[in-house]
């Protein structure tokens, strides 16, 4: 086997229920090569859905490791997140001098204007002051924000998981998870919003909705562009769950039971159009309590007591 | 990017933020609305007060006035900072206009006119002096009698507009009738005035409507003047005349303009006691109206140097009481300086304040100026004397006016933090109708931080909206205030304001730039503020937890 793209070691997790706990998972351990369909199946209840969110940096396992090329995604040494983590870091160290500074910041940005109008004599107009500082704390607002939202340790590993889901992670989910406010052009790009700031978006606009068009009419919706998800049936919402994990070009799509809620000709369109991704490269996981589905993979894993096992093919295919 | 994205399209399809901008929209428009009228209220109070009194008074708040006014004024006229200064004499006494029984109690200005007109906006509070310009005056003179031109018939018609007959042209004596023709040339039309029957008749015939009220001749005669010569008296407007609701004033034919009017006043001696009241008829020359009730209903303006001379203010031998020998000279007081200051010297602007406390040193200096002989008494008197500034002086007036602002204001703040709570509730309640998006939004890259800034800039969205609505329907509230209160007293005959009641003729109706960008950057930032908590929930929300809310 090729280096894995994506590697689980010993993934616990474990949900406190009042005074007892609820294992969930007691050390998973998976590797996924570039360009492999791996399906993930098991009963219900038995964890599946929170291994996929652990695996795809939605949820933080209670122990083990997620590596994603080498580097574990939770403990945010992945070259992705390394970035982010220093800097987060050094706000987390330095919180006192941080918030030091930002008083002294709004001292210097409000006080000391405000005080030297004060001190003008004779002053143009007196209430200028006041409109200043009130002007003042108003962009004093954003700052006090990052304050108040100062990340815990807990929070500061959340965000790097964020910088890892934005680039690297697609998701498609048994319910599509469709925004019901946007039109399916709009959510299919949204990841791309989401991915880029103000500037960077001006930019890159025109290509993203070239990219999202041409998804979109690969998964065969051209013609509902500006559809909003009610109008749609459930396959077609499915779609524009694909469309929209892949239009920000993830190197690995995560499905939770994508098949799950569409009936079984809308299923069997969905799968085509996920083994035509895979055969196209793209690196896919997949959760799925159906061995039909599954067996449409390379490999089957099955998750048993907490556990990993590989599927033997006749019983996956049966 | 997204956030302000997802920001317009929430406020544009959760229809529940409508309540949070209608909230934010009548909060910032009734904060405005009370800003601008009390605002309005204050800086009309400020401007007739400053416009009555000068930039600067000198006073020692003493019935016996203080001496040495006039080579105070001599010395400080030379000041490059002095455009002008009059000395003005207060007093007190007691006004019956003649053929009738009423007295009114009154406060006695003793000025000189045409030095007043530099000094202060008094003539334009006058009456008959803006459509008769040039007749007003506080010297000796007679009464001017309304005539009939016999050989100019003019058709006379009811109220319907039928005609009812002809009758001779009215007509003022020479100079009061060149005055108004001359007025009315300037396009000068009396609308303080409600209608007289007289006036009416001259608009409908095409001829200079006459102002105010006349004595007439009679038999339809020739016009002219009548009576002894008397001095001339201005009496406050709402003395002579009756404010209506409407604004306008109903003038009392009793007080036709060169009535006889007789002043009675009490003169102080030297020593400070009151000597035996002496009285002088006057003619009512003309009527003032400075826009504060308090002055308008209680004060009449007469000659500077008769009140003097009435008031034994006037230069005098000091006799002594037990020989009855001359032994020196009483010194000519007044209770008063007003000065007007220019704004402006060598292109710098005048400090009026430290110019008050230059003037008042001067004056204090004047006590032991070895130009003048000044004794013991009359030194007491300047020593108590101050200079202070316009705003000064009236802060009696003028400071309640502005804490009530501050405190209506503020009060009216307090109430719009139901906004803010308002604001709060609704976004708290979108944050957990929209915890799946959320997640949605975090499983796709969304940042904690990300997902919070949509919710406060929802918030201050609301705000944004909220307070340009607000601000646009506050200013045209203002703006049409009158229109407003107008509609209400013919619908409902509920006159909100009274302006029998009130000094100024019409509620305030200006915004001032200031107070609607204060508003509306005080009202986005409470928004903002109201949307903190539901962002912060937003922010820290597990993704897989808000995936699986049901």
């Amino acid at each position: 086997m090729s280096e894995p793209l994506l590697a689980a070691q010993g993934l616990h997790k474990v949900y406190p229920m009042g005074q007892a706990e609820l294992v969930v998972l007691r050390g998973c351990s998976l590797q996924v090569a570039p360009g492999e369909f791996v399906a993930i199946m098991g009963k219900s209840g038995s964890g599946k859905s929170t291994l996929l969110h652990i695996l795809g940096a939605l949820d933080a396992p209670s122990r083990g490791d997620v590596l994603f090329e080498g580097v574990a995604v939770n403990r945010q040494t992945s070259g992705v997140g390394r970035a982010a983590d220093a800097t987060l870091g050094l706000l987390t160290r330095q919180r006192a001098l941080s918030l030091l500074l930002h008083i002294l910041a709004f001292g210097l940005l409000a006080g000391l204007p405000g005080w030297l109008l004060w001190r003008a004599t004779p002053l143009p107009w007196p209430e200028l002051t006041q409109v200043l500082v009130w002007l003042l704390a108003v962009l004093f607002l954003p700052l006090s924000v990052t304050v108040l939202f100062r990340p815990t340790l807990a929070q500061l590993v959340e965000r790097g998981r964020v910088v890892t889901r934005r680039r690297v992670f697609g998701f498609v989910f048994q319910f599509y998870h469709l925004l019901p406010e946007l039109n399916v052009l709009e959510n299919v790009l949204l990841p791309r919003k989401v991915g880029s700031s103000s500037l960077r978006w001006l930019g890159e606009r025109a290509a993203a909705k070239e990219d999202a068009l041409r998804i979109l009419a690969r998964v065969g919706l051209s013609e509902r562009l500006r559809h909003r998800p009610r109008e749609l049936s459930g396959g077609e919402q499915q779609r524009v769950a694909i469309a929209r994990a892949l239009v920000h070009r993830p190197r690995i799509l995560f499905a939770d039971e994508p098949t799950g809620n569409l009936d079984a000709a809308a299923g069997a369109s969905l799968m085509k159009v996920l083994k035509g991704l895979h055969a196209e490269g793209q690196t896919i996981v997949m959760v799925t309590h159906d061995a039909g589905i599954a067996a449409q993979a390379d490999r089957v894993l099955v998750l048993e007591d907490g556990r990993l096992r590989a599927a033997e093919r006749a019983a996956a295919t049966t | 990017m997204y956030k302000l994205f997802l920001t317009l399209r929430y406020l544009r399809k959760r229809r529940i933020a409508y309540f949070a901008i209608a909230a934010v929209l009548l909060c910032t428009a009734m904060v405005l609305i009370v800003m601008s009228v009390m605002g309005g209220f204050l800086d009309q109070l400020k401007f007739k007060a400053r416009g009555l009194l000068g930039d600067i008074i000198v006073d020692n708040r003493s019935y016996s006035g203080f001496p040495l006014y006039e080579e105070f004024i001599a010395d400080v006229s030379q000041w490059p900072e002095i455009a002008k200064a009059t000395p003005v004499i207060y007093s007190y006494g007691l006004l019956r206009f003649q053929d009738t029984t009423q007295t009114n109690m009154v406060r006695v200005v003793g000025l000189r006119l045409e030095e007043v007109y530099e000094v202060n906006a008094f003539k334009q509070s006058l009456y008959y002096e803006k459509y008769y310009p040039g007749t007003t005056h506080l010297g000796e003179q007679q009464q001017p009698l309304l005539g009939f031109d016999r050989s100019k018939l003019i058709e006379l018609r009811d109220d319907q507009g039928q005609l009812i007959g002809q009758g001779p042209q009215p007509l003022l004596p020479p100079a009061y009738q060149a005055a108004r023709e001359q007025s009315a040339a300037a396009g000068v039309t009396d609308d303080e005035t409600a209608e007289t029957e007289l006036v009416k008749i001259c608009r409908e015939n095409g001829l200079t409507p006459l102002a105010g009220v006349y004595e007439r001749v009679d038999d339809f005669g020739p016009p002219g003047l009548t009576g002894d010569p008397r001095p001339g008296l201005i009496i406050g407007r709402d003395i002579v005349a009756k404010r209506l609701p409407d604004g306008r004033y109903e003038r009392f034919y009793p007080y036709a303009r060169g009535c006889v009017a007789t002043l009675t006043l009490l003169p102080v001696a030297e020593s400070g006691s009151v000597d035996t009241p002496v009285k002088q008829p006057f003619r009512y020359v003309d009527d003032s109206r400075t826009g504060i009730y308090e002055i308008d209903s209680q004060h009449v303006y007469c000659d500077f140097a008769l009140l003097q001379k009435l008031l034994r203010l006037d230069a005098a031998e000091r006799v002594d009481p037990q020989t009855g020998a001359t032994v020196g000279l009483i010194a000519a007081r007044c209770s008063q300086i007003q000065i007007k200051v220019r704004e402006h010297v060598n292109g710098q602007p005048v400090d009026v304040k430290a110019l008050a406390g230059r003037l008042r040193d001067h004056y204090h200096g004047l006590a032991n100026d070895p130009r003048f002989q000044v004794d013991g008494k009359d030194k007491a008197l300047i020593w108590t004397i101050d200079a202070l500034t316009w705003e000064q002086s009236q802060s009696h007036i003028i400071a309640p006016v502005e804490k009530e602002r501050q405190l209506v204001t503020i009060l009216f703040g307090i109430i719009s933090v139901v906004a803010v709570v308002l604001v709060l509730c609704i976004l708290y309640m979108i944050v957990l109708q929209k915890t799946r998006d959320i997640g949605i939004v975090k499983a796709i890259g969304g940042s904690p931080l990300g997902v919070a800034c949509i919710f406060l800039v929802y918030g201050a969205g609301i705000g944004v909206v909220g307070s340009a609505l607000g601000a646009a329907l506050g200013f045209y509230f203002v703006r049409y205030i009158n229109n407003v209160q107008d509609f209400l007293a013919w619908a409902f005959q509920w006159q909100v304001w009274d302006r029998s009641v009130y000094s100024f003729d019409e509620i305030p109706n200006t915004v001032r730039p200031l107070d609607l960008v204060t508003v509306v950057l005080v009202a986005i930032f409470l928004s903002t503020l109201g949307a903190l908590l539901a962002a912060r929930r937003a922010g820290l929300m597990q993704p897989v937890e808000a995936l699986r809310h049901e």
